[in-house]
């Protein structure tokens, strides 16, 4: 059976024109998908949980859900993480669960475009969709990212190479890339400027002050890029993760923002977070929607509270503050600092996950679940805001994300 | 030598990771670090040696590539390994300095630690 349109659930780029053919309910070609989705659809069979685990030993599903469910219930004040990995309706379910148990509730952007969220809650953001970028945009600025590694079909579906309504193709498209390092993107750019780690934040407050007239301190390559923005038609920021991780952070992205509105003084500019997992910007909408903030969420007081650095999942394990954990769709002992993650071994830790992960190795309870946007199908925010739908592709006894925290928060109430 | 540590995504990393974060796959291909080839003269090591990176939080055995990246500057993937030597300090944001830490890196004999070795260090160690 041939499924079209299907919709990528790997990265920010959600691509949906995913061609996968199935026999006999499994995946045996994909078709327009990059490397890594071509891995993740094809490989999505192995290494999975085979089955449900209560400290190493296999049990039914039920079991582990009351398992789970126990744990929750007693804790003091636990921690649910993840959700950046599946579909909205089952980050809704978490929200409501963290809301019940009293815990704290975040989702990875806090590792990841946290401090873009930061940053555009202080200077707001001139947004504009990845449609407008490739029908419009004569100035493409790929910032602290990597997408020819880690968005592999951005340049070619969205920015620089397909053909738009004004642009028909790479030759009316200026591409800049601004980097520490020479990634593979500026290979295809039309000029690479190299940045020294850390002076993010300096490098664009000077641009910010060139534009208002200050113009003695610029560095030349910088003072080039400035006039090309000023300039062009339409431009756009795609920036990474080498704003928000470095020296810096959310004041990098602060200021980037505040460049962007600065432009719109003479043209028309736009930036766009290159966000990784590919529902993470469902996952701060959802938060967002349901409880007003779009990560580090406290409900122990019965009423949502924010503060990231108090309520981030980093923090709460560094300063082993929560008591257990649930982690969703994730898998921190493989991305958190080992001086954070550690706590999760001295804690009863739930993970629900369709495969095997590090975390799944140190937890108490372990429920092996649908693959979202494979197995089980719901809604995921493209990396601009855009809601697509994920499919369901192939048939399995699993149960979705939504599913099983459906049955917790009927336990719990109970 | 000292060196600024960057980490990130690769293409062959999120490959590996979509097989299994427990694959060889996964561990030739995270638990790596890119060098300049000028550097790598420096420190008389070739393509595939080992060398152990040290900063204030950790220390990681690694296996190192050659790479056109600065001769200051050395890339881990993201990843266990990268994690070993980032600190949980976040200044209040949530997110930890994962890019731009200081770092000494030197040619070793140790062995690169799977991930199953990594996880029991880890967890032992902090009884």
């Amino acid at each position: 059976m041939i499924h079209e349109n299907v919709v990528c659930p790997f990265c920010g780029c959600l691509c949906d024109d995913i061609v996968v053919t199935t026999e006999d309910n499994q995946i045996t070609d994909v078709k327009n998908a990059c490397a890594i989705s071509k891995s993740k659809f094809l490989n999505h069979h192995v290494n999975m949980l085979e089955s449900a685990l209560v400290d190493g030993k296999e049990v039914s599903m039920d079991e582990a859900v009351d398992r789970a469910t126990e744990i929750l219930s007693s804790a003091d004040n636990p921690l649910i993480y993840g959700l950046s990995s599946t579909e909205c309706e089952a980050q809704r379910h978490a929200i409501h669960l963290a809301e019940l148990l009293g815990a704290t509730i975040d989702q990875t952007a806090s590792v990841c475009h946290g401090p873009t969220i930061l940053g555009t809650q202080d200077a707001g953001c001139v947004k504009c969709t990845l449609g407008e970028v490739k029908n419009r945009a004569d100035l493409i600025i790929y910032w602290g990212c990597n997408p020819a590694e880690a968005h592999i079909r951005h340049f070619r579906r969205y920015s620089v190479f397909p053909e738009g309504l004004f642009r028909k193709g790479r030759n009316e498209r200026e591409v800049v890339v601004v980097d520490v390092r020479a990634t593979a993107s500026a290979r295809i750019a039309t000029t690479f400027v190299k940045t020294e780690p850390g002076t993010d934040f300096e490098n664009i407050s000077l641009m910010r002050a060139y534009l208002k007239g200050k113009r003695d301190s610029l560095p030349d390559e910088l003072r080039d890029l400035v006039e090309k923005m000023k300039t062009c038609t339409f431009g756009i920021i795609f920036f990474g993760l080498g704003l928000t991780m470095s020296k810096g952070k959310h004041l990098n992205v602060d200021a980037a923002l505040r460049l962007v509105r600065d432009l719109n003084e003479f043209t028309k500019f736009s930036i766009t977070p290159m966000r990784g997992h590919y529902n993470v910007t469902g996952a701060g909408s959802t938060m967002a929607w349901v409880t007003g903030y779009p990560f580090s969420v406290n409900f122990a007081l019965g009423y949502p509270l924010s503060n990231p650095g108090e309520f981030s999942a980093v923090d709460v394990l560094a300063r082993k503050e929560c008591d257990a954990a649930l982690i969703i769709a994730s898998d921190p002992a493989a991305n958190f600092p080992a001086e954070a993650w550690k706590h999760l071994a001295d804690i009863p830790t739930i993970v629900m996950d369709p495969k095997v992960s590090l975390t799944t190795r140190i937890a108490k309870v372990s429920i092996p679940v649908a693959t979202a946007g494979i197995e089980a199908e719901g809604t995921a925010y493209r990396m601009d805001g855009i809601p697509l739908r994920l499919k369901k592709i192939v048939q399995t006894s699993r149960p979705s994300d939504a599913a099983v925290l459906t049955k917790m928060i009927e336990k719990v109430r109970a | 030598m000292k060196i600024v540590l960057l980490s990130g995504r690769t293409t062959k990393q999120g490959v590996a990771a979509e097989i299994g974060k427990t694959s060889d796959d996964y561990l030739q291909n995270v638990a790596v670090i890119q060098l300049n080839p000028a550097l790598m003269d420096q420190m008389g090591v070739k393509d595939g040696d080992r060398i152990e990176v040290k900063t204030l939080h950790g220390s990681a055995v690694v296996m190192c590539h050659k790479s056109d990246i600065e001769e200051n500057m050395g890339f881990i993937p993201y990843g266990p390994w990268a994690n070993l030597l980032i600190g949980s300090e976040t200044q209040g944001t949530g997110m930890p300095d994962s890019k731009g830490t200081e770092a000494e890196i030197e040619k070793t004999d140790k062995n690169v630690e799977s991930v199953d070795e990594l996880l029991t260090r880890i967890v032992e160690g902090r009884k």
